[in-house]
């Protein structure tokens, strides 16, 4: 059975209580909360995941707790919480949502260093695997949702993770938050888009987060090897333009857009390097999603044909 | 001197190297990887790295020299060489 199935109650009643468990592919959250919005929300941007058993072993048990006294009458607060400790200051209470993604990535990304943590969104087709590392505001998340309403495969708007073994990315597949205009532009371009509800005033601005669709979630343990590192970058009004990066220029630019590269010193190298071996780099400047999806599909169409 | 667990990775257009000691990434040109890759073989003294250049490019002695000698600065600055006083490379 899938979240979206469940009634709206039992989700409410569960989350406050045990907590529902989402599996995201290379870790499983366990998340619980008294706000009834936030149930309805993931009920929408979670809706494809299964149900699974509460028991099970999670990763990270994060809960969003509405803050008490009386300062919730006139300026309700929220509480993010990660395995008892609360690393952020209260958020306002009609950010919950947010505040949960932002606290379950931080919390993926000082933890999960098992494998090279790329600040990435990563989608694929045909069997490749499209790396897409930027800084924010480069325009990643609103190309990655593009990319996955255009019939890729979601692995993560946020995470490339990147298993030592054997250099294969791994999903962890969540909410793709979009942010300000790219809300309206993917809702305006994709009908059938699944988006929850809007979130302003939050740091970033006005946030939406758009569902994982149900290939994706089904597939969300699934590796895939890579065969594109695309660095994109979102300029108004620019023509698309791609172009060919040496390795070494995009190794350099890879490990700056790692959340653990640091930190693993000789293992992150090394997943680095044979990543960086195993794809054709280009960067990718773009106004024009159809044009910037129509560029990346002659890519990987082109490094798939060459695997055959 | 090069720190014996230096990691090196020759792409096509360049070298990464990994400085263990100083916990640091660099990229490198080619050329100045395969002296590195040489320094991890063992101590050479200065003639011995410019044979190496030599026989890995198509510089002239000349440029070669000039090529050895600014790699070597750099590197040292990098912690990734020692030069001694008799000029032996580390």
């Amino acid at each position: 059975m899938k979240f979206a199935e469940w009634a709206p109650g039992k989700l409410i009643k569960t989350l406050a209580g045990s907590g529902i468990v989402l599996d995201i592919g290379a870790a499983s959250i366990r998340v619980r909360s008294d706000s009834s919005d936030l149930a309805e929300a993931l009920r929408i941007v979670y809706g494809e995941f299964p149900v699974l058993d509460h028991e099970r072993f999670c990763e990270v048990s994060a809960s969003i707790q509405r803050v008490g006294g009386a300062r919730r009458f006139f300026h309700p607060q929220v509480d993010f919480e990660v395995d008892g400790q609360k690393p952020f200051e209260p958020f306002p209470a009609d950010t919950h949502l947010p505040l949960l993604e932002w606290g379950v990535n931080w919390t993926l990304a000082e933890r999960f260093n098992h494998c090279l943590l790329l600040h990435s969104g990563v989608v694929e087709k045909h069997g490749v695997a499209i790396v897409l590392p930027a800084i924010p505001g480069s325009g990643k998340s609103t190309l990655t949702a593009a990319l996955m309403l255009s019939g890729y495969r979601l692995l993560s708007d946020e995470f490339g993770v990147v298993r030592f073994a054997d250099g294969a990315l791994l999903p962890m597949l969540k909410g793709a938050a979009l942010k300000n205009a790219s809300i309206d532009v993917i809702r305006a371009k994709f009908a059938h888009a699944r988006l929850g509800p809007s979130f302003p005033n939050t740091r970033k601005g006005t946030v939406a987060h758009l569902a994982p669709d149900a290939d994706s979630v089904a597939r969300r343990h699934d590796p895939a090897l890579p065969g594109l590192v695309v660095f994109p970058l979102y300029q108004a009004a620019a023509e698309t333009t791609l172009e060919t990066m040496g390795p070494s220029q995009a190794f350099s630019k890879l490990v700056v857009n790692s959340f653990n590269y640091e930190t693993l010193g000789p293992a992150g190298f090394s997943a680095a390097c044979r990543l960086i071996e195993a794809c054709d780099c280009r960067r990718l400047i773009y106004s024009d999603l159809d044009a910037a999806i129509g560029t990346i599909d002659r890519l990987t169409e082109s490094v798939a044909a060459r695997r055959l | 001197m090069a720190p014996r667990e230096t990691l090196l990775h020759f792409f096509a257009d360049g070298c990464a190297t990994f400085n263990p000691t100083r916990w640091e990434t660099h990229v490198v040109d080619l050329l100045v990887g395969t002296l590195i890759e040489a320094l991890l073989e063992g101590p050479k003294s200065v003639p011995e790295l410019l044979s190496i250049a030599l026989d890995a490019s198509d510089l002239p002695v000349p440029q070669a020299e000039r090529f050895v000698e600014e790699a070597l600065a750099q590197l040292s600055g990098l912690d990734l060489v020692t030069v001694s006083s008799n000029d032996e490379v580390r």
